[in-house]
C-alpha cells in the first residue's frame, strides 16, 4: 500500500520542516507547498492527495485567499483542510472554517496532536 | 433457622407512612366487607332453617370487636389482626348455620378468606387467621361436631382439613411478606436510599465548597451545571442559571466569549481529536489581577462528548514567582555587564529606555516601532537581558503575523521594563550620566602637565577633549558584542579585529549610530560569514574574521565594517526584491532594497537578526546625519559597508554638536603625548 500524501502549505521553512518530521516518522508521504500560490499548484496537480494542511499566513497568497481560489476554480477537488495559525488570528479562522476549513491547529503544536488530528481526519484510526 | 423463619414471619415493627395509610384505606373497606357478609349470612341461616335471627344477631355480635378495633386501635396492623380473627368467626357462623347438605361447601369460605387477607401484608395477620380456624375446628369437633361436619368426621377428616390450611397458610404467608417487601417495604427503602443520596450530596456540596480549586460542568450546549465548586464565585462572581460557559468565564468579553465557543465548537465538530480540540480552548485567562489557568476534560461514555469538566486554577503566585526569579536571574546578568563595562552598560539602559518609549508612544508610527522593537531586542539580548529580548521577539511576532500590536502585549513590555529599569537604578544610583571617566595613564598626564605648568589654554583644551569619547572603547565594546554574538551563533571563534585612527567624538550625539552598527555587525555575523564547515569547503579558514575600523577622510567620518563571508547573494536581494515589489533594475536599487525595512534574505526570523530591520535602521541613522552608506561585496569573499557622515557639516543648526568636538581629536591627543 502506499502512503497516504498529504499537502502541507507554510511560507516559514522550519514550520514546514516540523510538520513534516512529525508526519514522515508517521509514515505520510508530505508534499510541501511554500506560500499560497505554490499551495494551491501543489494541490491541484495532487488531486489524490488526503490532506491539506495550511498556515494562514503567508505573503503571495495568504491561506484563506488560497482556500478561497481553490474553492473557485478546482471545486472538484474535495481534499480536507486543516488551517495552522497563531491564537490571536481567531478571525481568519472562523473565515476559513465558513469557506470549508474542517478545523484549526494553534501554533505551536505538539508533534503527537498533529499525527493524532490527521490520522482521524485521514482515517487511519 | 428458627430466627430467620421468625423473622420472615414477623415484620419490621416500624410503620411507615406509606403502609399505614395503605392500611387505613384496606381497613375501611375490609370493615365494609364484614358489614357485607351479614346478610348473605342471615340468608343461608334461612334457606338451612337454623334460625336467620339468632345468626344476624350473633355475626352482629362479631362485629362488636372488628368496629371497636377501627375506631380505637391506633396501629393499623393490630385493627388488621382483628378483622382476621372476625372474618373467620364469621367463617364459622357461616359454616354453623349452613347446617344440611352443602354444610361441607361452606369451609370453601375460610380458604377464601385466608387467601385474601394476604391483600394486608402481613404473615401474622395469615397466622392468626389460620390459628383461628384451627382453633374453631377442633373446639367444635370435641363440643359441637354438628357445627363443623354434615356426617360423622373421623379425625382425619379434621386432619386433611388441617393440612390443606397449612399448605394455604404457606402460599398465603408468602405472597403477603413479598408483597410487604416489594411494594410496602420499597418505599422506605426509597426512602433510605434518598437519604444516602442527600448524605452524599451534601459531602459533595462541602468538597465543592471547599476546594480551592473550580470546578464546574458544563453539557454540550455550553450552560453549566448548577453543581460548581464555590471557589468559582469569589473569582468570576455569581453564574446565572442557564448561563453558558462563555458567557460566564468571559464576563463580558465578548471576543474572549468567541474564544471559547468557537473552540468548544471544534470539539462537538468532531474533526480534530477531543484532547487536541480541548487544548486549543483558552488555557489562561486574567480576571481583576488573578491569573487563573483553565483545563478541560472531556465527559462522555465511549468516545461522545456530552460535556466537559472544566478545572480552574489560580495561578498567580506560581506566575508572580517565575517572573521574580526570572527578574532576579536577569538582575545577577545586569550585575556582571555593569562589573564589566560599566559605561557601555550605562548607555545601553539610556537607549533601551528611549527605545520602549518609541514602541509605546502612540505617536509612533508602525514602522518606527517595528525598528525600536527590533533594536531593542538586539540590545537587551546582548546586555543580558533575555526575558526582555523575548518579550520584544513575541511582539515582533505578532507584527508580522497580524501587522498590528496588541495594546496588553506593549502595556506588558513596557511594566517590565519600568520595574526592571527602576530596579537597576535602585542597585546603581542615579549618578550614572555624567560621567568622565579617566584612566590613571591620562590622568597622571594631565596632572603632570598642571604641574609643569603647560599653557593654560592647551590644558582647559586637554581638560574639554576629556568630554569627547575616544571611538576605542566603542569599538572595543563592538567587538565584543560581536564574539559574544559569534559564539551564540555557533561561529566562535571568530576574530576581529578594530582600528580606531584615534578617533573622538562626542558621547550623546552618536549614540544612535554605535546602536545601529550593531545590527549590522549581527548580520553580517548571521548572513554573512559562513558556518566553519562551509567555510573550510570554499577553501577558506574555518573561522571567519570581522574588521572594524573608524577614521577621518577628507572632512567626513567614516566607518567601515568588512568580513570576509559568502558576499551579499544579489540575486536572491533582487527576488526579495521584485516580491515586495521594490524596483531591482540596477545595483542601486539593490542596495537601495538591501536597506529598505522588512527585506531579509532568510526565511527565517532568528533571535538576533534576519528581519531585514537592522539594515534599514543603519540607514535612517545615517539618513538623519546627512550621510551616505555603501556597499561593496565580492560573491563568497567579502562584503565591506561603509558609512560616511560629514564631520563638519555646514548647516550646524540641525546637525548634533559633534561639530565643535570635531575639531579635538587630534590636538588633544598630540597635547597629550607631548605632555607625557
Amino acid at each position: 500500500m502506499t502512503s497516504k500524501k498529504i499537502v502541507v502549505v507554510d511560507d516559514s521553512r522550519t514550520a514546514r520542516q516540523q510538520v513534516i518530521m512529525a508526519l514522515a516518522d508517521a509514515g505520510y508521504d508530505v508534499i510541501e507547498g511554500v506560500d499560497g500560490r505554490d499551495g494551491l499548484s501543489k494541490i491541484v496537480s495532487n488531486p489524490d492527495a488526503a490532506l491539506i494542511i495550511c498556515d494562514v499566513n503567508m505573503p503571495i497568497m495568504n491561506g484563506l485567499e488560497m482556500l478561497n481560489a481553490l474553492k473557485a476554480d478546482h471545486p472538484a477537488i474535495q481534499v480536507p483542510i486543516i488551517m495552522v495559525t497563531t491564537e490571536a488570528q481567531l478571525e481568519l479562522v472562523q473565515q476559513a472554517k465558513a469557506a470549508g476549513a474542517r478545523g484549526w491547529i494553534v501554533k505551536p503544536f505538539k508533534p503527537h496532536m498533529l499525527v493524532a488530528a490527521v490520522r482521524k481526519l485521514v482515517g487511519d484510526t | 433457622m428458627f430466627k430467620r423463619l421468625l423473622q420472615y414471619l414477623v415484620l419490621p415493627s416500624q410503620v411507615t407512612r406509606f403502609e399505614r395509610d395503605y392500611l387505613a384505606r384496606m381497613n375501611r373497606i375490609a370493615l365494609l366487607f364484614l358489614f357485607a357478609q351479614v346478610p348473605p349470612l342471615v340468608a343461608v341461616a334461612a334457606l338451612s332453617g337454623t334460625g336467620a335471627l339468632k345468626a344476624a344477631g350473633l355475626a352482629l355480635l362479631t362485629l362488636v370487636g372488628p368496629v371497636a378495633a377501627y375506631l380505637g386501635f391506633r396501629n393499623p396492623r393490630s385493627v388488621t389482626r382483628v378483622f382476621a380473627v372476625a372474618g373467620m368467626c364469621l367463617g364459622g357462623l357461616l359454616v354453623h348455620f349452613g347446617q344440611g347438605p352443602m354444610q361441607i361447601e361452606m369451609h370453601f369460605y375460610f380458604f377464601v378468606l385466608l387467601a385474601l387477607l394476604a391483600v394486608f401484608a402481613d404473615p401474622m395477620v395469615i397466622l392468626i387467621g389460620a390459628a383461628t380456624v384451627a382453633l374453631h375446628h377442633v373446639t367444635l369437633f370435641a363440643l359441637l361436631p354438628r357445627s363443623v361436619f354434615n356426617y360423622d368426621a373421623s379425625l382425619w377428616a379434621v386432619a386433611v382439613h388441617a393440612l390443606f390450611l397449612v399448605l394455604e397458610s404457606v402460599g398465603a404467608c408468602f405472597v403477603a411478606r413479598s408483597f410487604f417487601d416489594s411494594m410496602i417495604g420499597l418505599e422506605r427503602n426509597v426512602g433510605d436510599r434518598t437519604q444516602q443520596l442527600a448524605q452524599r450530596s451534601d459531602e459533595l456540596r462541602l468538597m465543592l465548597d471547599t476546594i480551592e480549586q473550580g470546578v464546574l460542568t458544563f453539557d454540550r450546549a455550553g450552560r453549566v451545571a448548577p453543581e460548581r465548586s464555590a471557589v468559582l464565585a469569589t473569582w468570576l462572581g455569581p453564574c446565572a442559571p442557564g448561563a453558558s460557559v462563555w458567557a460566564y468565564l468571559a464576563r463580558g468579553d465578548a471576543r474572549l466569549a468567541a474564544r471559547f465557543e468557537f473552540g468548544w465548537q471544534a470539539v462537538l465538530d468532531d474533526v480534530l481529536p477531543v484532547e487536541l480540540a480541548l487544548d486549543q480552548m483558552p488555557q489562561r485567562m486574567v480576571v481583576d489581577g488573578r491569573v487563573l489557568e483553565l483545563a478541560y476534560r472531556p465527559i462522555g461514555a465511549s468516545g461522545a462528548v456530552d460535556g466537559a469538566l472544566l478545572l480552574v486554577s489560580d495561578i498567580t503566585s506560581r506566575v508572580e514567582r517565575e517572573r521574580y526569579e526570572e527578574e532576579n536571574a536577569e538582575i545577577i546578568s545586569v550585575c556582571e555587564r555593569i562589573l564589566f563595562d560599566r559605561a557601555g552598560f550605562v548607555e545601553f539602559l539610556s537607549d533601551a529606555d528611549a527605545l520602549v518609549r518609541t514602541v509605546a508612544a502612540p505617536a509612533s508610527t508602525s514602522d518606527e516601532r517595528r525598528r525600536a522593537l527590533h533594536t531593542l531586542k538586539g540590545n537587551c539580548g546582548l546586555s543580558g537581558l533575555p526575558v526582555m529580548a523575548r518579550n520584544c521577539h513575541a511582539l515582533e511576532d505578532a507584527i508580522a503575523e497580524a501587522d498590528e500590536l496588541c495594546p496588553a502585549q506593549v502595556e506588558n513590555l513596557v511594566t517590565r521594563w519600568r520595574s526592571l529599569h527602576e530596579k537597576i537604578i535602585r542597585l546603581f544610583g542615579e549618578e550614572r550620566r555624567g560621567r568622565i571617566e579617566l584612566s590613571e595613564l591620562e590622568h597622571a598626564r594631565l596632572t603632570r602637565a598642571v604641574v609643569d605648568g603647560a599653557p593654560r589654554a592647551e590644558i582647559v583644551r586637554a581638560l574639554e577633549g576629556l568630554k569627547l569619547e575616544p571611538v576605542d572603547a566603542r569599538l572595543a565594546r563592538l567587538a565584543d558584542k560581536a564574539r559574544v554574538l559569534a559564539d551564540r551563533l555557533g561561529k566562535g571563534g571568530v576574530t576581529v579585529r578594530v582600528e580606531s585612527n584615534s578617533v573622538r567624538l562626542a558621547r550623546a550625539d552618536w549614540a544612535p549610530l554605535w546602536s545601529a552598527l550593531v545590527h549590522t555587525i549581527s548580520n553580517a555575523l548571521d548572513h554573512g560569514i559562513e558556518a566553519p564547515d562551509e567555510r573550510v569547503a570554499a577553501g577558506k579558514a574555518p573561522t571567519g574574521a570581522l574588521d572594524l575600523s573608524t577614521a577621518i577622510e577628507a572632512g567626513d567620518f567614516v566607518f567601515e565594517l568588512r568580513d570576509d563571508g559568502r558576499g551579499v547573494d544579489w540575486e536572491r536581494v533582487r527576488a526579495r526584491a521584485l516580491t515586495r515589489g521594490l524596483p531591482a533594475a540596477s545595483h542601486e536599487d539593490l542596495v537601495e532594497a538591501l536597506f529598505s525595512n522588512g527585506l531579509s534574505t532568510r526565511d527565517e526570523a532568528s533571535q538576533y537578526s534576519g528581519r531585514g530591520i537592522g539594515m534599514g535602521a543603519l540607514r535612517a541613522v545615517c539618513e538623519d546625519f546627512g550621510g551616505a552608506l555603501r556597499v561593496e561585496s565580492e560573491r563568497g569573499r567579502s562584503t565591506r559597508i561603509e558609512v560616511r557622515i560629514p564631520y563638519a557639516p555646514a548647516a550646524a543648526s540641525c546637525r548634533p554638536t559633534f561639530v565643535s568636538a570635531s575639531v579635538a581629536p587630534r590636538n588633544d591627543v598630540s597635547l597629550l603625548s607631548a605632555i607625557a
